[in-house]
């Protein structure tokens, strides 16, 4: 498997603070790779570290076998890199029509709505709130926008935060099938941060456990559900 | 009359002014104490090409417009650029901006007694109303000013509402972090809202002179009221200043005029405080300013 993204030796973190320490990590074409480990453990400042939204202290980070670790947020953007943020993933003043139009800022501007009408039809609840400002919406209904904009740019790679969290049982349910919809058309690689891993278990390839910003461990989804002390210890599953 | 007059232009001046320290605050996070002084500018740009060019003053709108729209990039790029990058706080950029303040203060003085010492232009203390044409029996400052503030507020909404780089604009004031990580580069965007926040501004202080009298200190004077407008109009809607900025200058113009006939002319100088107690009014009772009840109410 050709390696898209590659992370090598990263430390990372924020200003003085260290948060990161040593991680590497390859996603293929087409992987789903879960980042999984308790909080505080730098999950999320890994995907902000890819967008340079964190400071690079040491180490490199490959996409597409370009070094993209010296580029600042908006170019990894342009890229074909996606982020779904867990705060802050939609402009609430701003309709989900212009929530869309703004996530294929990148793209060509002759490409967008023909890519608005493509993404409706892979997110088809988004087509029923299209006119309502984003704003209003309920927590499963923006993450489903905010899932909608992060395609609208045709990333190669999407880095999802926790998309499940804070939704109920049933919007987490929506997000999920969908994730596993796209896994399922097997363009578009995935880096899903995400506490609860039976939640994502049966659409990832790979798992990874971070703990106090260190990779611990790295396998195939089951083999780590099997291994009752790391679950107990690290994820707070029995 | 005179006061109406007075009322109408000070609203619309203060307007475009409020509407620029908005801009600047919602798309980049910084109060700019220093745009008091591009308005400044904006007057000495038309004093300049009026005395020794011997421009129509109103001719000189555009240039205002692009001086002050290059002086307000350079402030952005040179002043608060390189520290926000290395995350400077809002308070920490706030004293930038009094600090560039002090400096542009300067330099307009500077430039002032040149104007005065070797042009004998006299540009310590100015008024161009002699200059000024006469429409339906009233000044065309009335009508230029309101005309300028609704040219500036509609192509400002056409560019925002109409245009990819107006809609990230926008994205950029509501979600900065998520703008960007969608490939709008922030550090572009907040150059442009910088220049066209100067621009307005210029276009405001390039009318000034026309009715009130002005000097190198008139916009270091008039920051307070600018604050009170951007503030009072809240940071929600882009027509919140506008909307403050006719409700202020009427309240200070006819409120001045009121309290000097009940208390005595010693009140005149006072005439400041007013937008200061709708600012301290503000901040007490509607902390979102106008727009922000507009929202409440809706």
């Amino acid at each position: 498997m050709n390696h898209l993204l590659r992370l090598n030796g990263l430390n990372a973190g924020y200003g003085t603070i260290h948060v990161l320490y040593d991680v590497s990590l390859e996603c293929g074409e087409g992987e789903a790779i879960a980042i999984v480990g308790p909080n505080g453990s730098g999950k999320t400042t890994l995907l902000n570290t890819i967008f340079r939204l964190a400071d690079i202290f040491s180490g490199s980070i490959t996409f597409d076998g370009k070094e993209i670790g010296h580029e600042r947020p908006h170019k990894v953007a342009r890229n074909g890199i996606a982020y779904l943020r867990q705060e802050g993933n939609v402009f609430p003043s701003m309709p989900v029509a212009e929530n869309l139009k703004m996530g294929g800022f990148t793209l060509p501007k002759r490409e967008v709505k023909g890519r608005i009408e493509e993404v409706l039809s892979l997110v088809k609840p988004v087509r029923a709130f299209f006119r309502r400002t984003a704003g209003t919406l309920s927590g499963g209904e923006r993450q489903m926008v905010a899932l909608a904009s992060a395609l609208m740019s045709r990333p190669k790679l999407l880095l999802m935060d926790e998309p499940t969290t804070g939704l109920s049982p049933v919007a987490a349910g929506e997000i999920a099938e969908l994730i596993g919809k796209l896994k399922g058309e097997g363009h578009l690689s995935m880096l899903i941060v995400e506490q609860n891993l039976k939640k994502i278990l049966n659409v990832v390839d790979c798992c990874s456990l971070l703990v106090s910003g260190r990779m611990m461990l790295s396998g195939k989804p089951e083999d780590l559900l099997s291994r009752s002390d790391i679950m107990r210890t690290y994820l707070g599953l029995s | 009359m005179a006061s109406l007059i007075d009322a109408l232009t000070y609203s619309a001046l203060l307007g475009l002014m409020g509407f620029g320290l908005t801009l600047i605050r919602r798309t980049t996070g910084v109060w700019n104490v220093a745009h008091g002084e591009v308005v400044t500018v904006g007057s000495y740009v038309t004093l300049t090409l009026t005395a020794s060019l011997a421009w129509n003053p109103y001719l000189t709108l555009p240039m205002a417009f692009l001086v002050c729209a290059a002086l307000s990039g350079l402030v952005f790029l040179i002043g608060i650029e390189p520290i926000r990058a290395r995350g400077a706080s809002a308070i920490l950029l706030l004293v930038v901006t009094i600090a560039i303040s002090l400096v542009l203060t300067a330099a307009i003085n500077i430039y002032s007694d040149y104007l005065q010492n070797v042009f004998h232009i006299s540009a310590k203390s100015f008024l161009l109303t002699r200059l000024d044409f006469y429409l339906w029996g009233q000044p065309g400052i009335l009508w230029v000013s309101w005309a300028a503030l609704a040219i500036a507020t509609g192509s400002y909404y056409i560019f925002l509402q109409y245009t990819r780089t107006g809609l990230a604009l926008r994205a950029m004031v509501d979600q900065p972090v998520l703008a960007t990580v969608m490939g709008a580069n922030a550090r572009s965007l907040s150059l442009l809202s910088w220049c066209l926040a100067g621009g307005a501004t210029g276009l405001a202080g390039c009318l000034l002179p026309l009715r009130f009298q002005c000097n190198p200190s008139i916009g270091t004077t008039m920051i307070a009221t600018m604050f009170a407008v951007s503030i009072f109009g809240g940071t929600d809607k882009m027509y919140g200043p506008l909307l403050a900025g006719i409700v202020l200058g009427f309240a200070q113009i006819y409120g001045i005029d009121l309290l000097s006939s009940w208390i005595g002319p010693q009140v005149i100088p006072y005439k400041d405080l007013i937008p200061m107690i709708v600012l301290v009014l503000t901040l007490q009772f509607l902390p979102q300013g106008l727009s922000g009840f507009s929202r409440q109410r809706g």
